[in-house]
């Protein structure tokens, strides 16, 4: 078992299990919660109560809806693609889990004389190298550009004109912004040096180390990719693939039960992962005052939150408006930021 | 275990690339294919070029096979039931086996298997997969990636002029 | 060092994802209610009972929207590729990446003009579905 290098593979077992198990349930908790925690600021937001019957205030609401979707009926629509349909929920799910992988949700910590990173996709040698994934930001571009399936296949197999329009927009709309999304990364390893997330984090260290924060160019890009990654999951004010106004519920009108809720999950899955994506890149991942996973878990909550103020704030997009915005506004400003970035830090080195 | 992690992937993309070509609904055969450039890009992963794997991934899974689903989706097509012919088959498997022998000869007797270049396991370990490929591009291959901005420059221009009657 | 020591993690946290949310999917499927009637099994369309296929053919802007993301994406494979070296390569790579650049943003802008990015009915074609009606 000389693959896993000078560590005793036990030791590599156990810490793997414990990082799988420990990110996983996060990313779970924190979605559940977060359906929970976003209906209750919308309710504060526009004056309203929320959620308040359920526990106290509230908190067992994401339980109770958990357990009810157990309970429905499945239905199958008798001239949908069975494969497809079963597939979809399936396939918007995963890529908004197992892109967290390759995120370093805290510093290496020192147990036994091992040093663990907290890091899925990562391990240290005995000498306490870190080795990840080295293309950890081209990582998750891939998972992203996969997200688009779900839901093109969801809208396809339905076989409801609402859910084929509402999953051809969101198509077209999540590859349009993933575009702009990825070119604003650029700007970020052009920094670095590295496509290595570990690199990225240790490069950050300090407020004023954020790349956000580096020159005006990076700061651009970060509220760029910050936008895009918005409309590449589809959150409000880009929802236009599940617009209740004119296509009853988009690509999942058809899905009851489970399958609903696991598209549910997919869009609250996909907000943890590009809040802690933007965390990451711009924000200076786990660096800060507090224990280095508490900073990376305000951070992203942080971001959450903002997610949900803009959602409590603007109003939806029109489509023409928002392939406008994504190919005639982001798109060409992108690439003269990295020109720009390239120029910037050419001179002020 | 290498080497069982590889024969299993192996297996899947092997298996994935028959249904393809079997499954009667083309959407289907479209994820099938989806599934086996994945299975390519944890090969190439195995292999140790982690940045091909990602292009893998982001241009031929993310990109293309939307194009290809968007085709799909926009010509209608139904499944195919009963159109193949005996005739297409046999020149199906005689190609096909013909791939085979011409694969077979190159590995087995060609100089091909023989060559080596200066890139080994050592020196992506410690310049990275991304840089070499940074920096050969940008100095031996500069012309070619000239050439392919023009090329790409072209697709659009195409892409336009099919799609446009007037312009 | 081989790079299956990093991929192996990722590798067991991907099976993982998958079998615990088709078992979630599964437990759903056997816990839940299984009646089935014509009307259940229909489309929803707002009440209004369903007539012809749902898959219709789609417009060719989202055809051509596919195409060009996949020129600008492999566009940006060239890119990625630069800024991971950028400092290196100095002035040389950064001419040669402007060229590229420029060349796709003339692409781009050309696209714009010729209107291969536009959603909304344009004068055009509201003039000429008006033909069509015989306005």
């Amino acid at each position: 078992m000389d693959i896993f290098g000078d560590i005793p593979w036990y030791i590599y077992f156990a810490a793997m299990i414990l990082k799988v198990l420990v990110a996983f349930v996060f990313v779970l908790l924190t979605v559940a919660y977060a359906t929970y925690a976003e209906r209750k600021l919308i309710g504060f937001m526009q004056v309203r109560i929320g959620p308040n019957r359920t526990g106290p205030i509230g908190l067992l609401q994401p339980i109770a809806d958990g357990i009810k979707l157990f309970f429905k009926e499945e239905i199958i629509p008798a001239q949908a693609s069975k494969f497809a349909f079963v597939l979809a929920p399936l396939v918007a799910l995963v890529p908004a889990f197992i892109s967290f992988a390759v995120i370093p949700f805290g510093d290496s910590i020192q147990i036994a004389g091992y040093k663990f990173p907290l890091q899925i996709a990562a391990y240290a040698d005995k000498a306490g190298t870190v080795y990840d994934l080295n293309i950890g930001v081209l990582y998750i571009l891939a998972m992203a550009s996969l997200g688009v399936y779900g839901i093109v296949l969801a809208g396809w197999s339905s076989n409801s004109k609402y859910s084929l329009l509402g999953g051809l927009r969101a198509s077209a709309q999540m590859i349009s912004y993933e575009l702009a999304a990825g070119l604003a990364i650029v700007c970020v390893f052009m920094v670095s040096q590295s496509l290595s997330l570990q690199a990225i984090v240790a490069d950050q260290s300090g407020l004023f180390g954020w790349y956000i924060f580096r020159n005006p160019f990076l700061f651009v890009a970060g509220i760029i990719f910050f936008i895009c990654s918005l409309a590449e999951i589809n959150r409000t004010p880009f929802d236009l693939p599940e617009a209740e106004t004119e296509l009853v519920s988009g690509f999942c009108t058809e899905y009851s039960s489970m399958k609903y809720a696991m598209f549910f999950m997919a869009e609250y899955a996909n907000m943890v992962t590009v809040c802690a994506v933007m965390t990451t890149l711009f924000l200076g991942g786990w660096h800060g005052p507090l224990p280095s996973v508490l900073n990376f878990i305000a951070k992203v909550y942080v971001l959450m939150f903002v997610c949900m103020w803009i959602r409590a704030t603007y109003p939806r997009y029109r489509y023409d408006q928002l392939m406008k915005l994504g190919w005639k506004v982001f798109l060409p400003i992108t690439l003269f930021l990295i020109m720009g970035n390239a120029i910037w830090m050419t001179l002020f080195k | 275990m290498e080497t069982l992690f590889f024969l299993i992937v192996a297996a899947i993309a092997v298996i994935c690339s028959l249904m393809v070509v079997t499954n009667k609904n083309p959407i289907n055969s479209a994820l099938s294919l989806i599934m086996t450039f994945f299975c390519l890009a944890t090969l190439y992963v195995m292999l140790e070029a982690p940045f091909m794997a990602a292009i893998q991934v982001i241009v031929y899974a993310g990109a293309i096979m939307v194009l290809i689903v968007f085709v799909i989706m926009l010509l209608n097509i139904k499944s195919e039931a009963g159109r193949r012919t005996s005739h297409a088959l046999f020149m199906g498997i005689s190609v096909g086996l013909l791939l085979l022998v011409q694969t077979w000869y190159l590995l087995v007797k060609s100089s091909l298997s023989s060559v080596r270049g200066t890139v080994d396991s050592a020196m992506i370990s410690k310049v990275g997969h991304t840089e070499l490929i940074g920096k050969s591009l940008f100095t031996d291959f500069l012309l070619p990636f000239e050439i392919t901005s023009i090329l790409l420059l072209v697709a659009i221009v195409g892409a336009v002029v099919l799609s446009k009657k007037k312009l | 060092m081989s790079p299956f020591a990093e991929l192996f993690p990722l590798i067991v946290y991907t099976i993982a994802t998958v079998l615990i949310i088709s078992g979630l999917l599964l437990a759903a499927w056997w816990l839940g209610a299984k009646t089935t009637s014509r009307n259940k099994e229909m489309p929803y369309e707002s009440g209004v009972i369903p007539s012809g296929s749902a898959r219709r053919p789609l417009s060719v802007p989202f055809y051509l929207i596919a195409i060009f993301f996949i020129v600008f994406d492999v566009e940006s494979a060239f890119i990625f590729i630069w800024a991971a070296v950028w400092d290196q390569l100095g002035m040389a790579g950064l001419l040669h990446i402007t060229f590229f650049i420029v060349a796709l943003l003339l692409g781009l802008a050309w696209l714009w003009l010729k209107g291969g990015l536009e959603w909304g009915p344009t004068k055009q074609v509201r003039g000429s579905r008006s033909e069509e009606r015989g306005l």
